[in-house]
């Protein structure tokens, strides 16, 4: 395509702002769109090439790419996804991290795909978009404010109630790294430190809106489309739950299979009391007053929650999802079922991503356990399993790195390394980024985690392995096209995460929610109607062939990016050395234990079908040349990681 | 008119969909349906509108359509059909006889 003719879709500009002299400028997005993805799928591209090697995650020549998916602004199934890349503090390498809500939408009506904020204001500032008129507008005084009451602030000062931000926190402010962007009130850029990366800025918010217009190329079959695939989700089972409930509808599940992650994954399963008493469900039938839904979404899986009874009376907040409940209440062993909406509305306040709040609390509670950290090192506190007050208090102290929050504030990988003392083993983390996900018992759903680009986490690969029962291995099977997708067999899991890979990034891309595909329910949205769905909105044929050669190209620049500012390679692609040494001490899988020289023939196997070198993960010069980037073969190269 | 909707999560497919009917484009700005937040209680308040103007465009109720366009993007269509249908009836009535000022604006909140 013409990269000066029209195109659909897209919004058709890249908005580009420099903090540090005000310097504002656009860009076609055609330049990008049809080598990269929409979203991140650009956004690794822009960073890839601008960024050196020298660049430090704090430092103005840092970048941060803000993006609406390629779907965004359309009634396409869960099209309401943004995104937020950078070079991160977690990692100190790729970092990505998506929210689903109201701004991708408005960036788009604006008139834009992404922006690409450079350079660091001299005073706090926060940024204003309204169609054409781009404006940096001093935020001094919103800084040292909560999300919430930024967005307050902000609505108060431009005169509309109903506008929408993404804005950071003290964590932000005060460049704790696991400092996350919220979108409005709840919705999290999750994981990654994004939010540091915008402190480091001066940049207290992004609040914008647009009325302008999104056109989709084939207008009438898009909505033919459209409507055949929002007829599928009438005849989806797990709707009807996932609307009540939404992802915490599935404690059960994790229960049976042995995911959940107790007092720092020492164990993966509850006790029996403890399921009772934090069972989510009821909590939920008694403080829902409402619903809460994103653009395009086909069914909706959140609730507005009014909590008025308990510790917590008087909370009015959206309801978290699975993570929230695993990371911060079963992790820290917290009976009181409304503590992790307790616990998730105030990290969402301080801007702190909740698994850089669990991560490095877990650890700290289990090296007091264990008499590593004593209240000499604690600021006097009693780390004690479960008691909710110490945890909301080191909520606070990370926020604004006080006393031991400080140490706790870098995450557990750093403040293990800080600590000393043989506290390493119980900081559970994969590539420095704080890890909520026991990967013990499954195999693809560990194999995910633990090789994704942007450090520890399941939404970029791993496979959902609570859904792979033996009723649905027919099924499974055929998505993934393998013979053996039963979560504990070692073959076929280097496949399936593959496919995960592309699954993810193309939703991540496009903007779908994941729980509107085959992510959420196998029964929902595949490649192949994504496929459709992009071909007719973008009116560029686009084949599940061409999703996945697009896909592979990201990741190997994600995977480069990575080698150009760390030292990563395979032994960081495996879990952390409790999962591989210990077996799983109770429940259905008890006794299970992961064969480490299995687990290496599944990287092996992982490696070789990507075409990256098994000895040291390096991607190949060949596998890098027909993705059509020769010219990362020869960066690589030039630093040594050439293979 | 302003009408309530307790089941509403405010998704706002439906100013989407609506545009769409209106211009081929997805332009929640020119909807004739609008969702808004409300202070307290559940769900959202559903404006439609009567006129054209800088809010958007009249709601024609899609009648070239079996289902109109904003129900067929919306999971809680039968609310929005009573919405609808109330829309209708009210907007009938208020041509047959214009009600006195302060009147005929839904169920008003």
């Amino acid at each position: 395509m013409d990269s000066c003719g029209p195109i659909y879709a897209y919004a058709g500009k890249i908005l580009r702002i420099n903090l540090s002299d005000g310097r504002i400028s656009t860009e076609p997005t055609s330049a990008y769109a049809r080598e990269w993805l929409g979203a991140s799928g650009i956004a690794i591209k822009i960073l890839y090439d601008e960024l050196r090697s020298w660049v430090t995650p704090y430092e103005p020549a840092n970048k941060i790419v803000f993006s609406a998916g390629a779907l965004v602004g359309t009634t396409a199934p869960g099209a309401c996804k943004s995104n937020i890349s950078t070079l991160g503090p977690m990692t100190g390498g790729w970092a990505s991290s998506c929210s689903d809500s109201y701004a991708g939408g408005e960036l788009k009506y604006a008139g834009y795909d992404s922006i690409v904020i450079e350079g660091r204001a001299h005073t706090p500032v926060y940024l204003w978009i309204c169609d054409d008129s781009v404006e940096l507008r001093d935020a001094r005084r919103l800084w040292g404010k909560t999300t919430w009451e930024t967005l307050e602030g902000v609505r108060k000062e431009l005169g509309d109630e109903k506008l929408h931000s993404a804005s950071i926190g003290p964590a932000g402010e005060n460049l704790v790294r696991g400092a996350c962007v919220i979108q409005d009130r709840g919705r999290a850029f999750g994981r990654c430190g994004t939010g540091a990366v915008m402190g480091s800025k001066n940049l207290k918010a992004i609040v914008v809106k647009g009325t302008g217009a999104i056109r989709v190329a084939r207008p009438k079959r898009f909505m033919e489309t459209n409507a055949r695939l929002r007829r599928m989700f009438d005849s989806v089972k797990s709707v009807e739950g996932m609307q009540k409930y939404g992802t915490l509808r599935g404690l059960d599940s994790k229960q049976r299979i042995c995911g959940i992650n107790f007092k720092n994954f020492q164990e993966c399963t509850l006790p029996e009391e403890m399921i009772k008493a934090v069972d989510p469900c009821p909590m939920i039938d008694k403080y829902e007053v409402g619903r809460q839904s994103f653009p395009g979404c086909a069914f909706g899986c959140g609730r507005r929650l009014h909590v008025t009874e308990g510790p917590y009376a008087g909370l009015e907040t959206e309801c978290n999802q699975m993570e929230v409940l695993l990371t911060l209440q079963t992790r820290l062993a917290v009976q009181e079922p409304t503590f992790m909406l307790k616990a998730n509305a105030y990290c969402n306040q301080m801007g702190l991503d909740v698994d850089a709040a669990g991560g490095p609390i877990g650890w700290a509670m289990e090296c007091y356990q264990r008499g590593i950290l004593t209240e000499k090192d604690t600021d006097g506190l009693k780390l004690t399993w479960g008691d909710a007050g110490v945890i909301l208090d080191l909520i606070r102290k990370i926020s604004f790195r006080e006393g031991f929050g400080d140490v706790l504030a870098e995450g557990c990988a750093r403040a293990a390394d800080r600590v000393g003392r043989d506290s390493s083993y119980y900081a559970m983390h994969i590539k420095g980024q704080d890890l909520y996900e026991p990967c013990r018992g499954s195999l693809g759903w560990s194999l995910g985690t633990t090789t994704s680009t942007r450090g520890g986490g399941h939404t970029t690969g791993a496979t959902l392995d609570g859904r792979i029962v033996p009723e649905v291995k027919e099924k499974v099977s055929a998505i993934f096209g393998v013979q053996h997708p039963m979560p504990q067999e070692y073959e076929d899991k280097a496949k399936m995460v593959i496919f995960m890979e592309v699954l993810t990034r193309v939703n991540n891309c496009l903007g779908v929610c994941h729980f509107n595909t085959i992510y959420g329910d196998f029964d929902q949205m595949d490649l192949p109607h994504l496929a459709e769905l992009y071909s007719e909105a973008t009116g560029w044929d686009t084949s599940v062939e061409d999703l996945k050669q697009l896909t592979m190209r990201q990741v190997n620049l994600e995977k480069a990016f990575n080698l150009r500012h760390t030292s990563f390679d395979r032994k960081d692609d495996l879990p952390a050395p409790r999962e591989l040494c210990e077996p799983i001490p109770k429940g259905t899988l008890a006794g299970w234990k992961m064969d480490e020289e299995k687990y290496h023939q599944m990287l092996d196997e992982y490696y070789d079908l990507h075409g990256w070198d098994r000895e040291t993960s390096y991607p190949k010069r060949e596998t890098l040349a027909e993705l059509g980037l020769g010219y990362v073969a020869e960066d690589l190269e030039k630093i040594g990681k050439g293979r | 008119m302003i009408f309530d909707m307790p089941s509403c999560g405010g998704c706002r497919t439906c100013e989407m969909a609506c545009s769409f009917k209106h211009e081929e484009e997805f332009a929640p700005s020119i909807s004739s349906v609008k969702i808004i937040d409300r202070d307290e209680g559940p769900g959202f308040r559903v404006i439609l509108l009567e006129e054209t103007g800088k809010e958007g465009m009249a709601c024609d109720g899609c009648k070239e359509f079996a289902v109109p366009m904003c129900m067929q993007y919306c999971p809680e269509s039968r609310d929005l059909r009573e919405i609808l249908d109330q829309f209708t009836r009210r907007g009938e009535a208020s041509r047959r006889a214009p009600p006195p000022p302060g009147h005929g604006r839904g169920k008003e909140t």
